[in-house]
């Protein structure tokens, strides 16, 4: 591979590029707000750091170890409600966020002892069932306000700034968390396992606490994420929290913006957070149809989402100099 | 005692069924430290399952297994790993969407003697691909590698993770008449190395030429055990192998 | 508790089981198959319950019979999805991510095709036999339960037929228990898969006649039948027919009588928790305990 003395200076700006590039993000969303004093875009971005903490969250397992899960939304739900009970007993955000990640990254242990048990498929369609089961018996469950919700009282002033650091904060660890994941000798054993969880066995990696490690890990950033988002909103049922729908949107965006790969889930948090804020808003009635029809269009034409797909467009754009 | 007497692998009537069908039957018998153990048989003699019972991947109906005196009977592949036994599948399953280094990293990560840096367990890998003739192709994606070396990617893999004991299954399989030469070298090579290499094979001029010692099975049962040349003037295994007028004929 | 009650209840049992084995049965022959885990089977249900539906309000066809229709409409609705979509997935021996995110995919389509077509208010099927009870001495059976009960019991019959008599029916069996080999004889897959495919869609879609016969429904219904589906299938060993029928039984057995413990909502986590059990005790399923029962040691 001969590399002209041209192209050798732009490669290595191009690779200084890609290093700053999270720290140059990370300086223009913390500046945003003060720069474009908007509550309803603060707002839209607050809930975009949340669902892309949750697309990373996923990714972690799903991407990175091939486990698809459907039933995130029972770390969000637990999460959520962990915070909302611990801040109404009086206990500071903070450590009512940590608690949620913490509670969150327990339940993952009760869900995954038995269902990484199956593989592929069957695991998937177990957390399906396991999510329903929860919001089944949290829509029953009276001390938690069942179906009716539960709403937290908090004494101090709402201030916007607050909960849009805090997200951003949230979302900032995940990507770091999953960019070290990526090159570390966790990342590789879990890829061994998403490729060939036999043969990775065969060398040595032992899948079942892996995969319960990715799952863990994966469960207590997205339970953080619903303790942020509970106490922004200040009120929390089950049919939201803990919804079918809830999981549906956290799988779709990694595999959007390109499933397994460590900005892929940004790429489709960011994507996801912003149109469906907007398509909700002007055509609620088809939104399940748009994200089946963009799911089956990715599968068949291009799996690798997004990220997969401008990697496509760079490549040929490479070859045709 | 020194270790040299503790047979790195003891087999004591080990035995297998498939629903009322005995795959394996009481077999039994012990590889030193330091040889190229090879298992042969009729198609359907046990081979492949007695094979799969030492690497863990199924579970015997009776006997013991044992490495160095510790039973790991039972023990699953993962854990055998970090016992010192390490194996090859007899259909190539390298990591397709990693490069030939990563496949070779995984191994030297999670293997006996186990690297927590990318970096170090990279020169690991980098050093066992050298060894095995494969470090030219070291970031070629594994799914482009021809059958040969795919079958050389595998013994690369199963030595990054620091074997005492090597499992090849059926590795000259679907190689050529040098392809199986270049492999046999290796062999030899990895055993004058100090490893322990118990080999099953299909193609009897290949377990002639580089075993030790050979154990051949027919219809689950030991058939017969001792030195290549032993073997190829045993009236059993003849028989075993050609019928009955070829027996009558030697 | 009294003899009668405890009857009737295990006839209760029965009578469901045998909707669910008709529910499950599509789900299995596409796993065996395709390897494809049908998670739109939830979707057709719901558009077979939608379609006898539509012909009892319209035409005022028995619902039975119009789920009974609903078979060959779904058969060839199946077919062609296999046609469009299901055949450009990569071929595999192993169920595979792309497959189970392109049903899902598909299910949200379905879904919100109910949506715009019925609305999400509450639907049901309402005749005189759905009050009616047919009494066998003291034992009282549902009318319409027990004609759910023979419609899907005659079909699975048919089945059992199809799959052995027929030369379609040894094509399938043969692709379920080693494709390579099936392929090898002669078989032609394409043709077979989509047929297949669409056998498993059109008995999903009288799954969903039938069950709308019985429960009321909306676009979204299928969910909880698709996990108690998913829980017969694992239960009886993910790929044999005659396993559907056992673990149809067990779950049918299990929610029935569970009612006498604990509240009905929480009837699904009971479900649930029977799988996760079942996983931990015994990961092949009940198929697997009696393959151990039957072996000589």
């Amino acid at each position: 591979m001969s590399a002209t003395s041209a192209t050798l200076p732009a490669r290595r700006m191009a690779g200084w590029a890609i290093t700053a590039l999270p720290w140059i993000l990370l300086a223009i969303l913390a500046a945003l707000p003060l720069l474009v004093p908007s509550p309803n875009f603060t707002r839209l971005l607050f809930m975009t750091f949340l669902w892309t903490t949750t697309s990373i969250a996923w990714n972690l397992l799903g991407g990175f170890a091939g486990q698809v899960s459907f039933g995130f939304a029972v770390f969000y739900g637990a999460g959520a409600y962990t915070t909302a009970l611990l801040m109404n007993a009086g206990v500071n955000p903070l450590f009512a966020f940590l608690a949620a990640g913490l509670t969150a990254a327990l339940v993952s242990l009760i869900v995954g002892l038995p269902a990484f048990r199956l593989r592929g498929p069957y695991f998937a369609i177990a957390t399906i069932g396991i999510s329903e089961a929860v919001r089944v018996v949290m829509t029953n469950l009276s001390f938690t306000g069942g179906a009716s919700g539960y709403r937290i009282l908090e004494h101090r002033p709402f201030r916007q700034l607050e909960h849009y650091y805090t997200a951003l904060l949230l979302a900032a660890i995940a990507f770091a968390i999953s960019w070290k994941i990526a090159h570390s000798k966790f990342g590789l054993g879990l890829k061994a396992i998403r490729q060939d969880e036999d043969a990775a066995a065969d060398l040595g990696v032992n899948p079942y606490t892996y995969k319960l490690a990715a799952h863990a890990l994966a469960a207590a950033l997205t339970g953080m994420a619903g303790g942020v988002f509970a106490r922004y909103a200040a009120f929390i049922h089950p049919s939201g929290v803990f919804g079918f729908h809830t999981s549906v949107h956290i799988l779709l965006m990694p595999v959007i913006g390109g499933i397994g790969t460590v900005w892929g889930p940004v790429l489709g948090g960011f994507v996801f957070g912003i149109v469906e804020e907007e398509i909700v808003a002007s055509f609620p009635e088809i939104h399940l149809l748009l994200y089946g029809l963009l799911l089956i269009v990715i599968i068949l034409f291009e799996p690798g989402g997004i990220l997969g797909g401008l990697r496509k467009l760079v490549r040929r754009f490479r070859d045709h100099r | 005692m020194t270790t040299a007497k503790i047979p790195i692998l003891e087999v004591q009537k080990l035995t297998k069924y498939f629903g009322g069908l005995a795959a394996v039957k009481d077999v039994s018998f012990e590889v030193r430290a330091g040889q190229i153990f090879g298992f042969i048989g009729p198609n359907g003699a046990g081979k492949t399952t007695l094979f799969s019972m030492i690497a863990g991947a199924v579970r015997p109906s009776a006997g013991k297994i044992r490495s160095r005196g510790v039973e790991i009977t039972g023990v699953s592949p993962f854990r055998l790993v970090k016992a010192g036994i390490a194996r090859t599948h007899q259909i190539v399953r390298p990591f397709r969407e990693m490069t030939v280094l990563e496949n070779v990293q995984v191994a030297a990560h999670f293997g006996r003697k186990p690297v927590r840096s990318p970096s170090a367990a990279k020169e690991r890998a980098m050093q066992v691909l050298v060894s095995v003739g494969l470090d030219a192709l070291a970031d070629n994606p594994a799914s482009i590698l021809s059958v040969g070396n795919q079958k050389r990617l595998e013994i690369a893999r199963a030595l990054a993770t620091t074997p005492d004991l090597l499992l090849c299954d059926e590795i000259c399989g679907g190689l050529t008449h040098s392809e199986t030469a270049a492999m046999l070298q290796l062999l030899r090579r990895i055993r004058d190395g100090g490893m322990t290499v118990m080999y099953v094979e299909h193609d009897v001029k290949a377990i002639t030429a580089v075993c030790d010692r050979i154990l051949v099975l027919n219809y689950g049962r030991k058939l017969a055990e001792g030195t290549p040349d032993h073997i190829q003037n045993d009236p059993a295994v003849i028989e075993a192998y050609l019928g009955t007028k070829a027996a009558g004929r030697s | 508790m009294t003899l009668i009650d405890f009857t009737n209840l295990l006839v209760s049992a029965l009578l469901l089981a045998g909707i669910y084995a008709v529910m499950s049965v599509g789900m299995t022959v596409i796993y065996g198959v395709m390897k494809i885990v049908n998670l739109a089977h939830a979707g057709f249900m719901m558009l077979g319950a939608y379609f006898a539906l539509e012909l009892f309000q319209r035409f005022r066809i028995d619902p039975i019979i119009a789920a009974l229709l609903a078979f060959p409409v779904l058969f060839f609705l199946g077919a062609a999805v296999h046609w469009v979509l299901v055949r450009r997935l990569p071929r595999s021996d192993e169920p595979t991510l792309p497959s189970l995110l392109l049903m899902f995919g598909l299910w949200l389509v379905l879904q919100n095709l109910g949506y715009l077509i019925w609305g999400n208010t509450d639907r049901s099927i309402f005749t005189p036999r759905t009050l009616s009870v047919v009494n066998l001495g003291p034992i009282s059976i549902s009318t319409v339960r027990l004609a759910v009960f023979i419609a899907a019991v005659g079909c699975l019959l048919l089945l059992e037929v199809i799959l052995h008599y027929t030369w379609f029916g040894r094509s399938v069996r043969a692709l379920i228990q080693n494709r390579y080999a099936a392929l090898l004889t002669g078989v032609y897959e394409d043709r077979t898969a989509g047929i297949a495919f669409g056998l498993g869609i059109g008995f999903a879609g009288l799954a969903g006649g039938l069950l709308g016969s019985l429960y009321s429904f909306d676009p979204d219904f299928g969910r909880p039948f698709l996990i108690r589906a998913f829980v017969i299938i694992v239960l009886g060993g993910l790929e044999s027919i005659s396993g559907v029928a056992i673990g149809a039984l067990v779950l049918a057995l299990v929610e029935t009588f569970s009612i006498l413990f604990v509240p009905a909502g929480y009837q699904l986590a009971i479900s649930f928790g029977l799988l996760a059990l079942a996983l931990i005790v015994l990961p092949g399923g009940i198929a697997s305990l009696l393959a151990k029962v039957r072996r000589v040691a």
